[in-house]
């Protein structure tokens, strides 16, 4: 099933559903989002037995423009991002929630198109932020959030190759 | 400035060329792949007269002096020069430097021979162009007594923190003669690690904040790196377009990294300047900076050399960007820890 955020094409091949999630335009389709107030992530993947929330950022796509690098790089650097990433899987969540859609653990994967070395202190900034916090919970009976990781293009088809993305 | 560094069937190496540029050079490559092999070999090779300590440029004196040098900086087993070459190599170690003036300087030797053949002067009359070798660790909390007590027994160190400490102590040089931008360097350290280091002779080393004056070794250890090359700077012992080469083996260790800004800074400005300077390091904030402070527009250039095995053999891949290294073991870490982490989590999903 593909799926585009602009110029980068997803395929996840063994999906069982695979929904544009943030879907704002069109009334009439199915997957209409309709609560502009919430935050959301981009797609929403079922598989078999898991479901993935996917954000994409795209600050290395070679037409990005310098206003919008430099607000990103300024969130990057701020710890907003991170809080924004957070919060697109908090309403997703509570939106498929409300969907009675989140029967299957739930992952949260990111791509964001940078050297992959500054990956990593992303991902520690989103799941700092994400209940519980780090901590162990000895009354939860489920994860929040299984994985929460963020990827660039090269490192997610390195770990995915059931889902390639490509700059199309 | 050196051009090319050439080794065969020196220590691990079977047969290695770099080409150096006259700017930073910085070699990666992971533990065992002989960067501070090759940063030493360039380094005793690139050695001034006055550095091997050979009174006169007699060949039998400059071959015995040169053959003690290297032994003194690799420590081989038992000091014995052969130990140096290959093993299981039948052709000679070579150790080789070609310089931009069109000098060079090839030394070799067996696993039998007793001293090095010296062919070519290098840098041997050059007492200004002295390279200098900053070592992994730093030398101020222990330099006092060092060295003398290097020179009377067998310390387990090797001579590049004999150089260093002897470099450090030093006079200061002359304040008209001390270059701007090395005064520049020198007060940005002081400005950053809150004093300066004060020398006073016999490896005695104070640090003096606006108040008080301390033992050195109650300053962060990162500090006292800084203030290496401070020091350094003040002593002339690194004078930008007139000393050697600069050597510096891991300059990131028991760095906090918030100086590597600093560092990197500090580095570009004075390779600007003149000084060539060849790095090696394990650390991608430390790349990193050198990436983002890098201005084409002041001339810097900064070239990658990554070491690696390919075979039983080391390799070298040269890229004049970071990102074009194929052979890059640091950012394979950082590869390697996401794959690790989605392995853990998500098992075999997306496979």
């Amino acid at each position: 099933m593909k799926l585009k955020e602009r110029d980068l094409e997803f395929n996840f091949s063994n999906a069982v559903d695979a929904i544009v999630f943030d879907q704002m335009k069109d009334k009439t389709a199915d997957n209409y989002h309709g609560v502009a107030e919430m935050h959301r992530v981009d797609f929403v993947v079922e598989l078999e037995e898991d479901i993935i929330f996917v954000e994409v950022k795209d600050p290395g796509n070679p037409k990005a423009r310098l206003e919008g690098l430099q607000k990103f790089y300024g969130e990057l650097d701020d710890g907003s991002l991170a809080e924004t990433l957070v919060s697109k899987y908090f309403e997703s969540f509570i939106y498929r929630w409300a969907e009675d859609k989140l029967e299957k653990p739930v992952h949260y994967l990111s791509l964001v198109t940078m050297d992959e070395e500054l990956l990593g202190n992303l991902t520690d900034g989103i799941v700092g932020k994400m209940p519980p916090m780090n901590k162990p919970v000895p009354r939860w009976k489920k994860q929040f959030v299984n994985n929460c990781q963020v990827f660039n293009i090269d490192s997610w088809n390195e770990n995915f190759p059931k889902w390639p993305v490509r700059r199309v | 400035m050196i051009d090319k560094i050439s080794l065969e069937n020196f220590t691990l190496f079977h047969d290695l060329e770099v080409d150096l540029c006259p700017k930073i050079n910085i070699i990666i490559g992971e533990n065992g792949t002989g960067k501070t092999q090759l940063l030493k070999a360039a380094y005793g090779a690139s050695s001034t007269r006055q550095q091997i300590d050979a009174r006169s440029n007699d060949e039998g004196v400059i071959r015995a002096k040169m053959t003690e040098r290297f032994i003194k900086l690799f420590l081989p087993l038992d000091d014995k020069l052969g130990k140096l070459h290959r093993n299981g190599a039948e052709a000679n170690s070579k150790v080789f430097l070609n310089y931009s003036d069109g000098k060079s300087i090839e030394l070799g030797f067996h696993n039998n021979s007793q001293s090095v053949t010296v062919k070519g002067d290098g840098q041997l009359e050059e007492a200004l162009a002295a390279p200098m070798y900053m070592p992994t660790k730093e030398v101020l909390s222990f330099m006092k007594g060092f060295s003398g007590l290097y020179q009377r027994f067998d310390l387990s160190f090797d001579q590049t923190y004999q150089d260093i400490c002897l470099s450090l102590d030093l006079p200061e040089i002359r304040a008209d003669e001390l270059q701007e931008k090395a005064k520049w360097a020198i007060d940005k350290i002081n400005d950053v690690v809150g004093g300066k280091f004060v020398f006073y002779g016999g490896g005695k080393v104070t640090f003096k904040s606006q108040n008080n004056e301390y033992s050195a070794n109650v300053v962060a250890e990162g500090f006292r790196k800084a203030g290496m090359l401070g020091r350094l700077l003040e002593t002339g012992a690194i004078q930008p377009g007139i000393s050697g080469t600069l050597f510096w083996d891991e300059p990131e260790s028991n760095l906090n990294p918030k100086l590597m800004e600093m560092l990197v800074e500090i580095l570009l400005e004075l390779s600007r300047q003149g000084l060539q300077i060849v790095l090696a390091t394990h650390d991608y904030v430390f790349l990193k900076w050198f990436d983002l402070l890098a201005d084409d527009k002041k001339g810097d250039e900064v070239r990658f050399q990554a070491l690696y095995r390919d075979d039983g053999k080391i390799k070298v891949e040269q890229a004049e960007d970071y990102k074009s290294i194929s052979e890059n073991a640091i950012s394979d870490t950082y590869s390697d820890l996401t794959k690790a982490q989605v392995m853990r989590n998500m098992g075999g999903l997306g496979k």
